[in-house]
């Protein structure tokens, strides 16, 4: 089939790449490097393949490559800052365990980082609700829960936009 | 996912061109939730996909002077959430779109697709059935309108004509306060179709209070319980006696199969339990807002 070029920005930076209609979002970003989207169910089911298009979560196995053209995509790797020091969600979820095989974090990270930019001091109700698509096999939630409310403090301490991307 | 072409039309007119030209080859897509897995599954495999999210006329809700919801086939299920939500309308309608799928996903799938894929199951269709929605179609030939209950012809049938893709669902406001629910039993919480599910919808006319009731997942066509709203017309007052026979009308409204999600057995007796709740709740509700 006939390869198209689609343009895009990813994690702040314009990119270019040749993609087959049928290649996910997800399989192209992987395939170029972004390895911190997962590959789960490829089903819409487990979302740790969830990432930001114009800031808005959206599961990237869902997503044709050449839907993004002209849009913006932010993944796990575009939160952290430019001196390397991890964004205060990705730290929170170290700080409070809410990390074991890991496989469902960088999902988890993007599907909060996009509850905490619609609402900054959530309910545990919104925090449920928001991460209810994000499957983690090793946790129980718990901890996730907790490095939610700890991200979402430490973000207020941070000057006014600091941590959006 | 075999091979296909993706073509991003910015006009109905250059999509309706492309189907029309592509006969049995092109389907429309508006979210892919639906289309993208059954493709990965190979049950459907077309030639061209026709990805209306370009199509700007498409992608807005409208209300018009005589009080009529327009949707288009780009919306998604939260922007319709927050609307409806905003507005205060539609109350089943609002309730449904938070059963569906979960928070992610709904940034994506569009009610509009959902009634096209015409899944029993499908979270919107109670709801819309109880709204006397209408489906609006656009071919070469010219525009259509149809109710929804009349547009779903059975599992994965709906009463599109090859080349003619639904552009929006119209949806009288009621002109009348009311309330209005949407129930449904899943083995999970968040991210599972409906084993059973119940619309009901309450309108307070002066004097002559109303009932709309609609079953999902337990027939292969959408179910309004004419029955029993016939029975509660007029009761402002729902007594248990009242709530047990609607539901017992429920139960004979539909014809539930066995599948992987729960057995026939199970969803009549979902049925009756729903429709009991989904009355109880309008009454509450109603009560809350009085
Ligand atoms: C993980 C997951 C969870 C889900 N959970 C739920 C759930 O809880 N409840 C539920 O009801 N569904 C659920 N679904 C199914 C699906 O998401 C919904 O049916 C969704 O609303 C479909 O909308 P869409 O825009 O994605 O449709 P699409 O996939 O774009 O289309 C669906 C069908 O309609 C046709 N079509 C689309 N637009 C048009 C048009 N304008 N004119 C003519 N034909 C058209 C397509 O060709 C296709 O056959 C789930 C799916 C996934 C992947
Ligand atoms: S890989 Fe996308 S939701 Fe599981
Ligand atoms: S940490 Fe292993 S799946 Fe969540």
């Amino acid at each position: 089939m006939t390869k198209h070029i689609v343009r895009f920005i990813l994690n702040g930076r314009a990119v270019k790449i040749e993609v087959e209609p049928r290649t996910t979002l997800l399989r192209t970003l992987r395939e170029i490097g972004v390895i911190s989207v997962k590959r789960g169910c490829e089903e819409g089911e487990c979302g740790t393949c969830t990432v930001l298009v114009d800031n808005s979560p959206q599961k990237s196995c869902m997503i044709l490559a050449m839907e993004v053209e002209g849009r913006s995509v932010t993944t796990s790797e575009g939160l952290i800052f430019p001196d390397g020091e991890l964004h205060p969600i990705q730290q929170a979820f170290i700080d409070e365990g809410a990390i074991q095989c890991g496989y469902c974090t960088p999902g988890m990270v993007m599907a909060t980082y996009a509850l905490l930019m619609r609402s900054p001091d959530p309910t545990e109700e919104e925090v449920r609700n928001a991460l209810a698509g994000n499957l983690c096999r090793c946790t129980g939630y718990v901890s996730i829960f907790r490095a939610v409310k700890k991200a979402s403090a430490m973000m207020k301490k941070l000057p006014q936009g600091a941590g959006d991307r | 996912m075999l091979a296909f072409e993706l073509e991003r039309p910015k006009t109905l007119e250059a999509a309706l061109g492309i189907l029309a030209d592509n006969p049995g080859k092109a389907v429309p897509k508006s979210g892919g939730t639906d289309l993208i897995i059954w493709m990965k599954k190979r049950t459907i495999h077309p030639k061209i996909l026709v990805d209306l999210a370009l199509i700007k006329d498409l992608s807005n809700i409208t209300i018009s002077e005589n009080g009529r919801l327009s949707v288009g086939t780009n919306v998604t299920l939260n922007r319709l959430e927050d609307y409806l939500d905003e507005r205060e309308v539609l109350p089943a309608l609002i309730d449904a779109c938070r059963s569906h799928s979960d928070f992610t996903l709904r940034n994506k799938a569009t009610m509009v697709g959902n009634v096209t894929a015409a899944v029993p199951s499908g979270d919107m269709i109670p709801a819309l059935c109880c709204y006397d929605a209408e489906v609006e179609t656009a071919s070469l030939e010219g525009t259509r309108h149809i109710s929804v209950l009349d547009f779903i012809l059975g599992p994965k049938k709906n009463a599109l004509d090859p080349g003619e893709i639904a552009t929006r669902i119209n949806i009288p406001l009621p002109e009348v306060a009311g309330t209005g629910c949407y129930l449904k039993s899943t083995r999970r919480s968040a991210l599972d179709l409906a084993q059973a599910s119940v619309a009901c919808v309450m309108l307070c006319r002066t004097g002559v209070t109303e009932y709309r009731l609609s079953c999902g997942a337990v027939s292969p066509i959408p179910v309004r319980v004419f029955e029993a709203e016939k029975m509660l017309r007029g009761k402002s007052n729902l007594t248990p006696s009242l709530i047990e026979h609607s539901a017992e009308l429920a139960v004979e409204a539909v014809n539930p199969i066995t599948d992987v999600r729960s057995s026939r057995e199970y969803r009549l007796q979902m049925i009756r339990e729903l429709t009991k709740r989904a009355l109880a709740l309008c009454q509450k509700r109603i009560q809350e807002v009085a």
